[in-house]
């Protein structure tokens, strides 16, 4: 399911993971054949270079964890571009995924001249086309009363029809568009309808937006919020509100499968172990929400795919085959304990599947199977390091199961 | 960040809110302690069609990550807000998640008609 086309996508997000290669450090090693022995020569150096040096990393980003070990987030710009861009890690605080908060807070407040459409203005043009398709509908609706009531006049008769008109070509023309852009690219089922004009659309209203505000809104009518944030000197913010945002699995999956970051509470770093047993918390069985996100999580991103907190949709997490700018999630997981006859009942699933075909995803149910509670004290008694940890990830099981409803009716011939 | 806080920035700076602020709410000895933050604001605009213009929202905000809920824990909510106004027909719950995302609900205080989407 593509989303947007036309950018330069493989340049800006090229490495899947926070992980500088040798190859991209050193460069492409060169050109070899069995007759030329002096590419031979220049083989073995450069083998001999990179073999000598130390593996290239990058400076590790800094990760504070806040003092109640709720939440783990990531201040400075460089890092947040870093982790998002590389394996779209972290959410921004006041954005829906890549933290765009200031570029948008600068274009709501008429602070710059860029045009930028971030995802959150392409919401906004949709609700706005329903609200006001809404206000028509409420009018409507009060005339119809009316009328079972007496004879309307004909006044209200004329405004009844041109409501109706405007409702009807409102409909159309979310049909055309949804039908446009399916023809285009007939094997891409559109995800929630979003047209290809929809950018055009954006732009149109943001401009609208900020010619109003240059009219009505003159700077003095800002909301007091806003106005505290502006420096008036300069005319510009006062500073970035937005950090990104880490899940537990996320920040435990780049200390210790990346070794990506550093997590620093209070001006000291944790180590892995700390950081295991704060995201651990206070219950220590091998059956805790947090060990079986993490064996999950773990084992999506080894397949490469990318996974993310699946809240809206009422998972554990949904998978990106790429990544949230280029393709719609295609899968929801449920993580799921084997043998575990809690809420996640059938009935549980079925519920959860109406709600994920909805959005046209397929639902993926991970039975994990856990060690036992003396094998998991063992390992949590000696000394966990990397290679301990590593032990009792592997205890785990991971099963998929694609759930699916099959209708027999529709499927007959 | 507390999940006072965490909301109240989300609130303000996210869905552009005015005149948000966190209450003081007080606990009365025998109840359990309460497992939220009680705040309140002004929205930009009316949640619901059927809102009086103007009208003050109570938020509670509430961890997800805390699975564990029930009725006398929906009446603390009302509770919570009556010893500083009159009962209101309705709160907004959010519910914060451990990557940022807060998630809106309305709690009616007994059944509604439904409205129509």
């Amino acid at each position: 399911m593509l989303k947007r086309r036309g950018k330069n996508f493989n340049q800006i997000y090229r490495n899947p993971l926070p992980v500088t290669l040798s190859v991209d450090k050193y460069g492409q090693i060169p050109p070899t054949s069995l007759a030329n022995p002096v590419s031979w020569i220049s083989l073995a150096c450069r083998l001999l270079y990179i073999y000598s040096h130390l593996p290239p990393r990058e400076e590790l980003t800094k990760v504070i964890s806040d003092e109640d070990g709720l939440t783990f987030s990531v201040a400075d710009d460089q890092g947040s571009m870093r982790l998002w861009r590389q394996g779209f890690f972290g959410k921004g605080t006041l954005s829906r995924s890549e933290p765009s908060w200031k570029a948008r807070v600068e274009q709501r407040l008429g602070l710059t001249n860029a045009e930028n459409i971030a995802s959150e203005d392409v919401t906004a043009v949709r609700r706005g086309e329903r609200k006001a398709f809404k206000g028509l509908r409420q009018e409507a609706q009060k005339l119809e009363q009316l009328g079972r009531l007496r004879v309307l006049n004909e006044d209200e008769q004329a405004r009844y029809k041109s409501l109706v008109d405007q409702m009807d070509a409102m409909r159309l023309g979310k049909e055309t568009a949804e039908s446009e852009s399916a023809l285009k690219d007939e094997s891409v089922a559109t995800d929630k309808g979003e047209p290809e004009d929809i950018g055009r659309k954006v732009q149109e209203s943001l401009k609208i937006s900020l010619v109003e505000e240059d009219d009505n809104f003159p700077v003095s009518e800002l909301r007091e919020e806003d106005r505290t944030l502006i420096d008036p000197e300069t005319n510009t913010l006062r500073a970035n509100l937005e950090a990104l945002q880490l899940q537990k699995t996320e920040v435990f999956f780049l200390l210790f499968a990346l070794d990506a970051v550093k997590v620093f509470k209070n001006d000291s770093s944790l180590l892995l172990q700390e950081l295991f047993y704060a995201c651990l918390g206070s219950s220590h069985s091998p059956d805790n929400k947090f060990l079986l996100d993490y064996v999950v999580y773990h084992h999506f991103r080894s397949l490469g795919y990318c996974a993310r907190s699946g809240l809206k949709f009422g998972c554990d997490m949904i998978l990106y085959k790429r990544g949230p700018p280029m393709l719609h999630a295609e899968y929801a997981v449920l993580v799921v304990r084997d043998g575990d006859c809690g809420w996640t009942d059938w009935p549980d699933f079925m519920a959860l599947a109406r709600v994920v075909g909805g959005v046209r995803k397929t639902l993926v149910l991970v039975f994990v199977e856990c060690p036992t509670q003396e094998e998991f004290d063992e390992i949590l008694l000696s000394e966990l390091d990397r290679c301990a940890l590593s032990r009792l990830f592997l205890r785990y099981k991971v099963t998929e199961v694609v759930y699916k409803r099959w209708s027999p009716s529709r499927t007959r011939d | 960040m507390s999940i006072a806080q965490q909301t109240l920035t989300n609130l303000v700076h996210y869905n552009l809110w005015t005149d948000v602020t966190v209450h003081d709410v007080q606990e009365s000895a025998e109840s359990t302690p309460y497992r939220f933050a009680l705040l309140s604001g002004l929205p930009p605009s009316k949640l619901d069609q059927s809102d009086k213009e103007g009208l003050r929202e109570w938020v509670i905000a509430r961890l997800l990550e805390d699975r564990h809920s029930s009725m006398s824990e929906i009446e603390q909510f009302f509770r919570a807000i009556e010893s500083l106004a009159p009962r209101p027909k309705r709160v907004t719950l959010a519910l914060v998640n451990d990557d940022a995302t807060v998630t809106y609900y309305f709690v009616h205080d007994g059944a509604i008609k439904p409205r129509q989407n």
